[in-house]
């Protein structure tokens, strides 16, 4: 079996929004083209499947900026698979959390039961919409669009049942761990947090 | 007047079906059940190669076409420069091609006075536009006023097609073209490494990344401005080296390091000269790399002279004293050249450069260093230590530096200290393959406004032509003579120009002003005639040299889809033109260009040219191009580029061509004592601005600022905006966080004046007077006397839509020049803050 997974490396990332542009282009280039169309108060509201957040720490000269990175955490166990009333949330046999677009009905539990913020309803398509790991991509064998144009590498894409991955490695010595595992959710997105402190 | 495009024809062009009206809660959308997804004709997609222009750094790229359209840029994973990887602004490209706000036909209107504004145009055919254009140049040419035609190029044009505007000028009869805006941008910075190492600009060193272990990164944000060229390399090796970053505000790059040191504004030099101090002091100098690579061992009289022993292939000889057989040779006869202390020869007493580095550096002890940069003795020196301590270590290139009046010395200083611990050619920073093919930049007419005005400001460099500031005299007061007619060619001027109000009063004095751009910008509301230029991903180019990256080969662009309005190439443009002024100068062009390009046989290349461009317009140039270099044209059209030589072996080369004496210094190996910069004595008298080995030059803010009422005026990059040219991008305006646009004003001295987070103060100028409106970030990431604003400069152009806020940092700055490299001195401002 192949179980995908992702590792986020927030030490390697530079906050650039490479990530979030390419996931733009690859995933929501039309409703991108509908809101340029609609003008900036659209595009200031337009809905990222990724996103990156900086936090800024300390007072001067001891100081530090962190980003963080959110994404669909595609869980094991995903609460938006459970509470939905029509099935349009669904978890492949390769572990990727999906929404049939023809089956959803836009009622947000989906929205409302994610612990991560991860989705939200698009308008353009008229359905749930989220990270797909890019499964377009990655079965044709390509990585996903994030992970392919990071410039420092800082996103890694894998197999985690394959003990040679690098994302197995990452994730079995400990260096990337979930977020909210108290949620029960066993997410297949993994984090390593900033080592680096001044 | 002619709207822009109106969102209707948005639509179509972008090629989305209808309006879909949201429902806009959950309850009322469980009534709408979404509408099955139409399965589109599946058409095989096309992959095309690109070199991205989203910014100067020229990422290889594979554009991916569906049905016409672009759907994705990735990067070219043969790509040496960007190894397959883009940022947000490289993903963006695709919605530049499809932004509504693009310029879409030619544009022409007769009334003056609405120049500033988007008003009063008519659209027009190539045809009536081209004879528009023509006309005046005849117009000028007949009165033999033809001098009056000047015409500036942006980063656009000094990357990429120089040489064409070049020949367009030259054909016409006009010295006054810059294509490559070095003294706004680049020069003082490439000419200070140059002094060391012949070689300097962002195209032709590089910070060897992947090997360094302790880098220092002063007067940058690699990782904020994102050449992904640099940003890529350094950042997949983070934790691989100790990164210092010497920053007055707390960068993208300083948000990665291990040590940020918050200096004072223009004081880096004082920084790098204790740096040199302590390396020297405790002895942590590479002495064979020094005796090897460099003019170390050379000896100098007391009057300060260089004992030189004529010219050998073009390369200056000199004298080195000898340990091994006790005497003077040339320094490739030496066993063993002596560093240090004191020789006679025939009564006259001689010391090595070494020995005169040591005691020149004698005085800038930390401690010294401290009183002017801030940072503390005890920080600066156990840097020092580290830094020599380490191998390899580095002071990182650079970029972009025309900021203070010691740019060049304090960059002179970057390549002296990575030659003491060996940090250049070899380890450290690299030549590229960009920089191993470079020849000097030549000197421009005499008759130029560029080079009378810059001779005159007593810029030493003034001969290569790169201070356009002097055009603003010449438009204003006629000094050192009229100029009518500007072509403009993506530059923004009106935002970038030094004293910006100054030039968007000049701009409405001339006669006729023409912009070829792809946008409305601030500066294209100037023109009286407006020729839309085609995006990067709509034009086939000529071919290129691959820039920036550690290996020699070459590049072009392919077309991926047709051009989607009524634009054109650049080339193109101004081939009509030039078709338009008559089939002498039409057919004068191609020899031009011919000799631009570096023809052997400008004659014999300018009728291939001309022939090819007839037959397949400018792929017929690039086919040209390619085979006067034996490359197969198929494939630089498939895969986009053609590598020659790999990393390897360019850094084995270049290390060959240093111990060899064969670098571009006028002796031919890396210049501890320049002699550039002692010509520039023996012509200036001393200054130590141009010292041939180092010395601390102040920058004209030294001490200028309070930090109470008075501030330190910094700009600096952020990684989703390529200064002024992509603040229209839809995208890229909305992943820029707003916070990166405001003024960034230290928490506490915000405090201290009662200004909180989105207050509007004003910016007003201690030099000139004028004030800008901005908005107010306090933050705990800048300096007490320091503000600090993003590089986009904000824009005002009724015609863009995208846009958002910004500081127009330009209207605060004043026309200068520095007395070395001309450059505009961009950082040496002061200003009060008050709330407005």
């Amino acid at each position: 079996m192949v179980r995908y997974s992702m590792v986020i490396d927030l030490n390697r990332c530079i906050g650039c929004g490479a990530c979030v542009a390419a996931c733009i282009a690859e995933n929501r280039r039309e409703q991108a083209m509908r809101a340029i169309s609609e003008g900036l108060t659209a595009l200031e509201n337009f809905k990222k499947r990724t996103y990156v957040n900086t936090y800024i720490q300390g007072t001067f000269p001891n100081v530090s900026v962190y980003y963080t990175h959110m994404i669909c955490q595609h869980c094991e166990n995903p609460p938006c698979v459970s509470v939905c009333p029509t099935g349009a949330s669904y978890k492949t046999p390769d572990g990727v959390v999906l929404v049939d677009s023809q089956k959803c009905i836009g009622c947000e539990y989906c929205v409302q039961a994610c612990p991560y913020g991860a989705r939200f309803w698009d308008e353009y398509k008229r359905s749930i919409d989220k990270c797909t790991f890019c499964i377009h991509r990655v079965s044709a064998g390509q990585e996903p669009a994030c992970v392919s144009t990071c410039p420092t590498n800082a996103r890694v894409f894998g197999d985690l049942d394959d003990p040679a991955s690098e994302v197995s490695k990452l994730v079995s010595s400990g260096a990337a761990v979930p977020l909210k595992s108290e949620e029960g959710t066993k997410p297949k997105v993994f984090y390593i947090f900033p080592i680096r402190k001044r | 007047m002619n709207t822009p495009l109106s969102r209707r024809d948005f639509i179509k062009a972008a090629g989305l079906a209808g309006l879909t009206v949201a429902a806009s809660s959950p309850t009322l959308r469980l009534l709408r059940p979404s509408q099955p997804q139409t399965e589109l004709q599946a058409e095989q997609e096309k992959i095309v190669p690109n070199i991205c222009m989203m910014c100067p750094a020229a990422c290889q790229i594979l554009v991916r076409v569906k049905d016409g359209k672009i759907v994705k840029i990735e990067g070219n994973p043969k790509g040496p420069t960007n190894l397959g990887k883009i940022c947000a602004r490289g993903q963006a490209g695709l919605f530049r091609v499809y932004n509504p706000d693009r310029l879409k036909k030619p544009l022409l209107r007769d009334n003056p006075a609405q120049r500033g504004t988007f008003q009063g145009f008519r659209e027009a055919s190539w045809d009536q536009a081209f004879e528009a254009v023509a006309s005046q140049v005849k117009k000028l040419i007949s009165e033999g006023r033809v001098k009056e035609i000047f015409m500036l190029g942006g980063w656009p044009t000094c990357l990429y097609l120089e040489p064409y505007m070049k020949a367009f000028a030259d054909t016409i009869g006009t010295p006054n073209a810059i294509g490559i805006p070095g003294g706004a941008c680049y020069f003082p910075k490439a000419f200070g490494w140059s002094t060391a190492l012949g070689v300097g600009a962002h195209s032709q060193i590089l910070t060897d990344y992947e090997n360094v272990k302790y880098l220092i990164v002063i007067r940058r944000n690699f990782f904020g401005s994102l050449s992904v060229v640099h940003g890529t390399r350094a950042g997949r090796k983070l934790g691989n080296y100790k990164l210092v970053v010497v920053d007055p505000r707390f960068s993208e790059t300083a948000a990665k390091a291990d040590v940020w040191i918050p200096i004072k504004p223009g004081t880096d030099l004082a920084f790098l000269l204790a740096l040199i101090h302590v390396v020297i002091k405790e002895g942590l100098y590479d002495a064979e790399f020094l005796r090897k690579f460099t003019n170390a061992p050379m000896l100098v009289a007391e009057d300060g002279s260089p004992l030189t022993a004529g010219t050998e292939g073009g390369k200056t000889k000199y004298l080195v004293w000898d340990l091994a057989q006790g005497k003077p040779v040339k320094h490739e006869e030496a066993i063993l050249p002596a560093l240090e202390g004191e020789y006679n020869l025939d009564g006259k007493k001689v010391k090595p450069v070494f020995q005169l580095l040591k005691e020149k550096v004698e005085a800038y002890t930390p401690e010294w260093a401290e009183s002017i940069t801030g940072v503390p003795a005890a920080t600066i020196r156990s840097i020092g230590i580290e830094f020599g301590k380490t191998r390899p270590a580095a002071v990182d290139t650079g970029w972009h530096d025309p900021k203070y009046k010691n740019s060049v010395m304090t960059w002179r200083a970057a390549a002296i200290l990575n030659a003491l611990v060996g940090g250049l050619v070899k380890d450290g920073i690299l030549i590229t393959g960009a920089g191993s093919i470079a020849a000097p930049p030549p000197d421009v007419s005499e008759e130029s406004v560029m080079r009378i005005w810059g001779t005159k400001q007593g810029v030493a460099m003034a001969s290569k032509g790169f201070t356009f500031q002097g055009f603003l005299d010449a438009i204003l007061n006629g000094d050192p003579y009229k100029v009518s007619m500007l072509f403009m060619f993506s530059t923004n001027i009106a935002l970038t120009g030094p004293d910006a109000t100054k030039w968007r009063e000049a701009m409405k004095k001339l006669e006729k002003v023409v912009a070829i751009d792809i946008y409305p910008v601030d500066a294209v509301l100037y023109a009286d005639i407006v020729l839309p230029e085609s995006t990067f991903l709509e034009r086939d180019d000529p071919l290129y040299a691959i820039a920036y990256a550690p290996a020699l080969g070459f590049q072009t662009r392919v077309a991926a889809v047709q051009p989607v309005y009524d634009t054109k190439h650049f080339v193109d443009i101004i081939v009509g033109i030039l078709r338009k002024l008559g089939d002498d100068y039409y057919t004068r062009f191609w020899v031009n260009l011919a000799k631009a390009l570096g023809a052997a046989d400008p004659n014999a290349m300018a009728a291939k040219l001309k022939d090819a461009y007839e037959k397949n317009g400018v792929r017929g140039i690039r086919a040209v191009q390619a085979s006067a270099r034996n490359l197969d044209p198929a494939k630089l059209e498939s895969e986009g580029l053609i590598v020659l030589k790999d990393s390897s072996t360019l850094r084995k080369e270049m290390i060959n061509k240093a111990l060899a004496g064969q670098l571009l210094t006028p002796t031919g190996r890396i210049e501890i004592f320049s002699f550039a910069l002692n010509n520039i004595k023996a012509k200036k008298g001393y200054q130590p601005y141009w010292d041939p080995i180092v010395a601390w030059a102040e920058p004209e803010v030294l001490g200028k600022a309070d930090g109470r009422q008075t501030f330190y005026l910094t700009y600096g990059r952020v990684p989703t905006m390529t200064h002024t040219s992509t603040a229209d991008e839809p995208l890229l305006s909305v992943l820029t966080p707003d916070y990166k646009r405001m003024a960034w004003i230290n928490r506490k001295v915000a405090e201290s004046l009662g200004i909180k987070k989105g207050d509007k103060i004003k910016l007003v100028s201690i030099a000139n007077g004028v004030s800008v409106e901005a908005v107010a970030f306090p933050t705990d990431l800048v300096r007490e006397d320091t503000i600090w604003v993003s590089s986009d400069f904000g824009h005002t152009s009724e015609a863009l839509h995208y846009t958002k806020f910004g500081v127009p940092y330009h209207f605060l700055t004043s026309v200068k020049a520095d007395p070395v490299a001309g450059g505009v001195m961009s950082q040496e401002v002061i200003v009060k803050v008050e709330k407005a």
